[in-house]
């Protein structure tokens, strides 16, 4: 029991303190993309302009919602299932990359509930298109896992992370690691890390906000994020194996900070991407029919070698 | 019947005066209509309210006019009579008409239906004019309040739909703080010059040239050249800063942050040279008439010339930028589509006109300034979308360096500024309408002047007909085009607030 | 496609190059030379004196009726400046009164910084448009 608690509050903390540099992150480094200086408070380079936000927001108000509630506790809920390291994971199971995905799919869907608050009836059904187009980018993401799966012949993300000792699956799946990455970029700029959220009710709502319930629902969407960087992580990139003498947990930090910083650039490059025509393009036309060919093969391939022996 | 129907023919300007002729409109205007269009004046007939009908029948079908653009409608008061002027521009034959109507002073109202009702059979953009008024707030399905498009905080637009695509959508400015011509009653010329930039605040040097200009024509007062060119210098740093400025706000929109950023960066760089020459950014009060208020010192020239190769450089930069982003073209190309025949009938001008493929700039037209000296080129769109009205906007840009560079390289000694008695003028008594290519197209102003003092004064300013344009233009396009049509058309809220 | 890696890479450059903003009490941009601020009375470097007469010229001239001059006559009938006080609350910073004035008494000096918590404060006497406005050039 106390060994669960202890790894229940490692887990908590490394989120926290991954939050607080990643906001800190999000708001200095893209102002200097922006050739401004960012927020500056006593001098210290801005370090604890996450913490006084966060004393902002709470200070406005301390309302919440049911839906925020729950959200708040299925992005807790997620990290029970995923492991962040080999060591800290709470409940060992054959099938964790299928919860996972279901927590997601879950987590995703009562954000959209949320968003359904307000009283502007527009609003509903504007945020809903766009989670259903949040979703509908789950597609390419589900092929390249199953080509993954294929390959790795396991479900558990656990033995996805060890079968790549000798090499990541980068290697062996080119194809499936872009289309993964766009669909993640596409859902991280629909989340709207920076700046507005397109989930948030009304263009110019999402920009300001405030209270408990703006707080837990950015929580969350960091928490997405970060299930999405890690996911990506276990499943291409090695996830937690060392590198000769460096150790799993550095490397670990080092490829789920690069990934993000890429992710905030690309993110700032591109223009605004809120045309659904141009979205449900980009997923139907290109997403889709890439990983589809790549999951193709990559079956065509196992049953040449394994059924026919012809390899 | 003809006899009274037209009491007076004349042209605005000092040129042609008829009065009282008992013919046909044709017969009259015939040897005098190739005189109006040579000189660019502009045709002023006075009409009372029951001949409107005819008058207008037979301006816009008859093939020697072909009147088929609305331009703008107005009301007057001179002493204790009131007028409506109402504006009609031929393409074709490239010359506008001016119609003045008395109204009695009891039935306003009733008046102004009925000529509205009247002008609506023959010209579709006097339909704003019907409904404004009324708000439809209760059926709309989407109401976009001012405050939530940046920039544009002047009007409400209320939203019909269909899933995606908008059916139809009204503007309502409502909002708007109308300034009839009792503003300027009491004003002094130089109080009136101060004031008259706040009119755009986009690009603020146009109205006061355009005013200034237009009392030199009544005074019959000839420019210095040294004055010429500083004043053509400056409509070209304001144009510059206008269309960047534009850029700048489409960019915002689309949340296209390097482009964004790279051009305010040169806004910044061409309002310092703006304020270090009149002393101010927004609203310059430089222009006098007769010249302009300061010399142009020879520092102020180097550090031109020196940022005139950085601009350029930067402003083909933000250009390449956003036209190598496939996903940003892809957003702008076929939204709000502006035909030739709809720009030419709602009467809007400009770079606007220019993006659908009608070659017409008032630079070259009309030999006010000294433009035909300078060479340069007037770009031209093809399809009248919303990356058209950008390209053409990036072209002028370039055009606006190359001819202030000629500028920069020929500029004549002399004196800035002819001095005359402010303060009691003395004006040829008459009436005048006066225009300039300002940066969101032409902007106008008529005035009545008595021998001491100016009568009444209409200002017109080219963003109201893109306004009705946008309620034509909206319908068919998508809900999420709504604020990057409206922001394409460069819509100046002071321009609307005055009309 | 080219074109949106190179702009990742200008966004990549640009978190190492200088930035373009300032933070605003500690450093200052020169604004440029001539631009127009508050009203400023010229003062004779000889005698110390105030150059204004008190004609009166500048508020026939204003629009929009900030200023107000008294003048009083002193012994040997020279008239000298007895009041004057500058309303910033309606001054629309036009600069018509110092173009007019026929003695060129007044000049606009580079101060900016007219935020006031009081709105008596706005009203500036003649005490205060006399000095100069902490440096030469003041900055933006």
């Amino acid at each position: 029991m106390l060994i669960i608690l202890k790894k229940v509050f490692f887990i908590l903390a490394i989120l926290l303190v991954n939050v607080y540099i990643c906001e800190y992150i999000n708001n200095k480094l893209t102002a200097r993309m922006d050739l401004r200086r960012g927020y500056k408070i006593s001098g210290a380079k801005g370090i604890g302009f996450p913490l006084v936000r966060f004393f902002k927001y709470i200070s406005r108000s301390e309302k919440t919602n049911i839906w925020t509630f729950f959200i708040f506790l299925f992005s807790l809920l997620i990290w029970g299932v995923v492991p962040i390291t080999a060591n800290l994971i709470l409940i060992e199971m054959d099938y964790s990359l299928l919860v996972a995905l279901t927590f997601y799919i879950i987590l995703i869907i009562l954000l959209f509930f949320n968003s359904g608050r307000t009283s502007y009836s527009d609003a509903y059904s504007e945020s809903g298109k766009k989670v259903l187009i949040l979703l509908s980018f789950l597609i390419p993401a589900l092929f390249s896992i199953a080509s993954i799966v294929l390959i790795n012949k396991t479900l558990s993300l656990k033995e996805i992370v060890n079968s790549q000792h000798q090499y990541w699956n980068i290697i062996l799946q080119p194809l499936g690691f872009m289309t993964f990455f766009i669909s993640i970029f596409l859902q991280f700029k629909l989340l709207g890390i920076r700046g507005k959220s397109y989930l948030s009710p009304g263009a110019n709502i999402g920009k300001e906000g405030t209270g408990l319930g703006k707080i837990i629902e950015k929580f969350s969407i960091y928490m997405i994020v970060f299930f999405l960087i890690i996911i990506l992580n276990i499943l291409y990139l090695g996830g937690w194996q060392g590198i000769y003498i460096i150790r799993g947990e550095i490397m670990l930090a080092v490829k789920f900070y690069i990934i993000f910083v890429i992710l905030l650039l690309m993110d700032k490059s591109l223009g605004r991407i809120d045309s659904y025509s141009m979205l449900i393009r980009i997923n139907w036309k290109f997403l889709i029919p890439v990983s589809l060919v790549n999951f193709i093969v990559t079956f065509g391939f196992l049953i040449a070698r394994d059924v026919y022996n012809l390899i | 019947m003809a006899d009274n129907i037209y009491n007076k023919i004349y042209s605005s300007s000092r040129t042609v005066f008829l009065e009282e002729i008992g013919e046909k409109l044709k017969s009259i205007l015939k040897d005098k209509i190739e005189y109006i269009r040579r000189a660019g004046l502009d045709l002023l007939i006075l009409v009372s309210k029951n001949n409107l009908y005819q008058v207008i029948k037979e301006l816009k079908d008859n093939p020697d006019f072909k009147v088929n653009s609305f331009q703008s409608i107005a009301a007057l008061t001179n002493g204790k009579k009131i007028y409506l002027i109402i504006n009609l521009k031929s393409f074709d034959n490239d010359f506008s008409v001016l119609l003045k109507i008395e109204i009695s002073q009891r039935e306003i109202e009733g008046d102004y239906r009925e000529i509205i009702e009247m002008l609506a059979k023959f010209y579709r953009a006097v339909k704003f004019y019907k409904h404004s008024g009324r708000l439809i707030s209760d059926r709309c399905d989407i109401k976009i309040l001012p405050r939530s498009i940046e920039g544009l905080d002047c009007f409400d637009l209320d939203i019909l739909v269909d899933n995606d695509l908008i059916r139809e959508a009204y503007v309502s400015i409502e909002i708007a703080r109308i300034i009839g011509d009792d503003y300027y009653k009491d004003l002094k010329l130089y109080n009136l010059i101060a004031y008259i930039s706040r009119f755009d605040w986009k690009a603020g040097i146009f109205p006061e040239v355009c005013l200034c200009e237009a009392l030199e024509e009544l005074l019959q007062l000839k420019v210095t050249e040294r004055a010429q060119h500083i004043r053509m210098l400056l409509c070209e740093l304001y144009r510059i800063s206008n269309h960047i400025y534009f850029i700048s706000n489409i960019c915002n929109i689309l949340q296209h942050d390097i482009a964004y950023n790279l051009s305010l960066l040169e806004r910044e760089r061409v309002l310092r040279i703006i304020e270090s020459i009149t002393g101010s950014r927004i609203v310059p009060n430089f222009i006098r008439i007769g010249g302009v208020k300061k010399d142009i010192s020879e520092e102020i020239m180097v550090s031109i010339r020196k940022s005139l190769p950085v601009l350029f450089r930067n402003i083909r930069r933000i250009e390449k930028i956003m036209t190598g982003d496939f996903l940003l073209i892809e957003r702008l190309r076929g939204a709000g589509i502006i035909s030739k025949e709809i720009a030419l009938e709602y009467g809007v001008s400009g770079p606007n006109l220019r993006a659908s493929g009608i070659r017409h700039d008032l630079r070259k037209v009309k030999d006010s300034f000294l433009y035909k000296d300078l060479s340069f080129t007037i770009p031209v769109g093809k399809s009248g979308d919303c990356l058209d009205r950008i390209s053409v906007r990036f072209n002028e840009m370039l055009q606006s360096l190359r001819i202030i560079n000629q500028i920069i390289n020929k500029f004549p000694e002399g004196d800035f500024i002819k001095k005359i008695n402010v303060s009691h003028p003395e004006f040829k008594s008459s009436e005048i309408s006066y225009g300039i290519e300002c940066p969101h197209g032409l902007f106008k102003i008529y005035l009545e002047a008595d021998k001491n003092n100016i009568n009444s004064l209409l200002v017109k300013g080219p963003s109201f007909n893109s306004l009705i344009l946008s309620e034509e233009i909206l319908a068919g396009n998508k809900i999420e085009d709504v604020d990057l049509i409206l922001a394409s058309l460069d819509i100046s809220p002071g321009e609307i607030i005055s009309s | 496609m080219l074109r949106l890696i190179k702009n990742f890479f200008i966004v990549f450059g640009n978190i190492f190059r200088k930035p373009h903003t300032i933070i605003y009490p500690r450093e200052r941009i020169i604004i440029p030379d001539g631009s127009r601020g508050v009203l400023h009375l010229k003062v004779d470097p000889d005698s110390l004196e105030i150059i204004c007469k008190g004609c009166g010229l500048c508020k026939i001239i204003c629009s929009q009726g900030c200023i107000t001059v008294q003048k009083r006559a002193e012994d040997k009938g020279r008239e000298v400046l007895d009041e004057f006080c500058l309303d910033l609350s309606k001054c629309i910073f036009c600069g018509n009164c110092v173009e007019f004035c026929k003695m060129n008494a007044i000049d606009m000096s580079y101060k900016y910084q007219l935020a006031e918590f009081d709105k008596k404060n706005l009203k500036l006497e003649k005490t205060e448009l006399v000095k100069p406005s902490g440096t030469i050039r003041d900055f933006w």
